[in-house]
């Protein structure tokens, strides 16, 4: 095997392992609301400084390799690809890290956002749209991937109505607007999570086939 | 017209000039541009060129050292003024087949080429073909820079000398011409006079490649053009290519996989004699759609 392969291999080791540390950290931020764990929340906002670390470094290595290599076709895809989804990834880390932030304010306010149904509609759909997506940085399925772009609408639903819903509940009580606030802002970022899920899986069909399919149909893809 | 220009004008009327002994030839001059689209491989597997505009075509083209095949059944059609590299491993007939466009194959003893190899509609391997005409046509710059041992106005006045141009002041103007184009003008304007042989190696090469150039070719060939260069002349022989390529048909073989992916239009990857994939260097080099062509572009072939 050539030292390039190599260090490829352990590069998508660490991001596959960067995508569990970030579902980890979404997954403690979800609980730390639920249960309303104010330093659970500081925890995972303590956490995202060895994200963003790691999130540096591989990059580094993608660079390094770009120089020192000039890779061509599934390895320069790979390269690309490792530095998307690193990225996406970093995002979601510093969206768990702003969910565990909020916390504070869930408890200060005595909000509830569980008692909407599409609150924990929304946490039941990111949890499993961001297992697959991780799932599918190790497996680089390109099928997986583009039913998960596909499921992506549904997500974007569930959070307009849980914002309506929101609105009329919260509009008429005093101290409304900044409760409402926190709960929209909780869900934004478990709906911003899907949506980064949806880039992962992007990338991934990229990194199989070559056919960069973001904003399809909306423009014709420019010559590259 | 002068005696001169005239007896040049003759000459330079290419394909006709090469053509001029082959009343039938012209019955493949149909317009490369209304052709259907090629698919270079023949098979239909790989993703083809579809030329606008076809100035090398080849349809089954072997050629053989003796009994042992350098190039195997290649059918593909070549752009007009653009760069088209040809990339594979050490003997997978890379030269064999770039050399076979210009004949420099018949300087091989045993060498025999089957099927068709035509540019701009005539077909080179006919028997009637002058060769003075159709080096002169299609042009060639080798690995080694190669100057003759004259003076540098000499070495790039001799292609044109040996079609008849005399006149003093027509010399001049395209011996300029020639070492602007290849960007060593300023360079040597005032050594024109000194041996060509006292120039570094990439201006040697630079040199070589206008004096293929003085012969008004449509075609130039490149085997390996730098590897005998450093890294800066190298990298001016490529800028080079990029200026020429608006009026000159240009293939290149080179070893060297990110030259062929920086100054190609489109790539074709030969293995053991066979074309594997041919189409635009962008996909050949970010999508090649042959597993073989992956393994060889990401070093893992062997």
């Amino acid at each position: 095997m050539s030292e390039l392969q190599n260090r490829l291999d352990k590069l998508a080791l660490r991001v596959d392992r960067m995508g569990m540390r970030v579902e980890q950290a979404i997954i403690d931020a979800i609980r730390a609301v639920e249960a309303r764990d104010v330093d659970a929340g500081r925890a995972v906002r303590d956490g995202d400084t060895a994200i963003d670390r790691e999130e540096v470094e591989i990059e580094q290595e993608c660079i390094r390799l770009l120089a020192l290599y000039q890779p061509a076709a599934v390895d320069l895809r790979t390269i690309c690809t490792i530095i998307k989804v690193n990225n996406d990834l970093e995002r979601i880390a510093d969206l768990a890290a702003s969910i565990g932030k909020k916390v504070k304010h869930v408890v200060n306010l005595g909000l509830d956002p569980s008692r909407f149904p599409q609150f924990n509609q929304l946490i039941q759909d990111t949890l499993d749209v961001l297992g697959r997506a991780v799932r599918m940085i190790a497996a680089q399925d390109a099928e997986t991937a583009r039913r998960l772009i596909e499921g992506d609408k549904k997500v974007d639903q569930v959070y307009k109505e849980f914002v309506q819903l929101v609105l009329e509940a919260e509009g008429r009580r005093p101290q409304g607007a900044e409760a409402a606030l926190t709960m929209i802002n909780l869900a934004k970022a478990l709906e911003r999570t899907c949506d980064l899920c949806t880039n992962i899986a992007e990338d991934i069909v990229f990194l199989r086939t070559g056919d960069i399919i973001r904003h399809a149909g909306a423009f014709e893809p420019p010559q590259a | 017209m002068s005696a001169d220009a005239t007896t040049e004008a003759k000459a330079a009327a290419f394909p006709d000039g090469m053509r001029s002994a082959l009343p039938e030839a012209g019955k493949n001059a149909e317009p490369a541009g209304k052709r259907p689209p090629a698919d270079p491989k023949g098979s239909g597997d790989a993703k083809g060129v579809e030329c606008r505009c076809a100035i090398i075509r080849a349809q089954d083209f072997c050629l053989y050292y003796g009994s042992k095949a350098g190039v195997k059944n290649i059918t593909m059609e070549i752009e007009q003024c653009a760069v088209t590299a040809i990339i594979g491993p050490s003997g997978c007939g890379k030269s064999t087949f770039l050399r076979s466009i210009n004949r420099m194959n018949d300087l091989v003893p045993a060498a025999r080429a089957t099927g068709l190899l035509e540019v701009n509609g005539t077909s080179v391997y006919d028997r009637r073909v002058n060769l003075v005409n159709l080096r002169q046509q299609v042009g060639m710059v080798f690995q080694k820079p190669n100057p003759f041992p004259k003076t540098i106005y000499d070495n790039i006045a001799f292609g044109p000398r040996l079609r008849g141009l005399r006149q003093r002041a027509r010399l001049d103007e395209r011996v300029e011409e020639c070492l602007r184009a290849a960007a060593l003008w300023d360079e040597v304007k005032d050594d024109l006079k000194k041996s060509a042989l006292a120039l570094s190696g990439g201006q040697q090469q630079r040199l070589c490649i206008a004096r293929a150039l003085a012969t008004r070719p449509k075609v130039l060939l490149m085997d390996e053009p730098c590897s005998a260069l450093d890294p800066i002349a190298t990298a001016r022989i490529e800028d080079l290519i990029q200026q020429l390529k608006g009026t000159y048909t240009i293939v290149i073989v080179t070893h060297n996989m990110q030259q062929a992916a920086r100054v190609s239009d489109y790539t074709a990857f030969f293995c053991m004699g066979d074309l594997v994939e041919y189409g635009l260097t962008r996909e050949l080099f970010t999508r090649p759609q042959k597993r073989q062509t992956e393994d060889y572009v990401t070093g893992r072939f062997g």
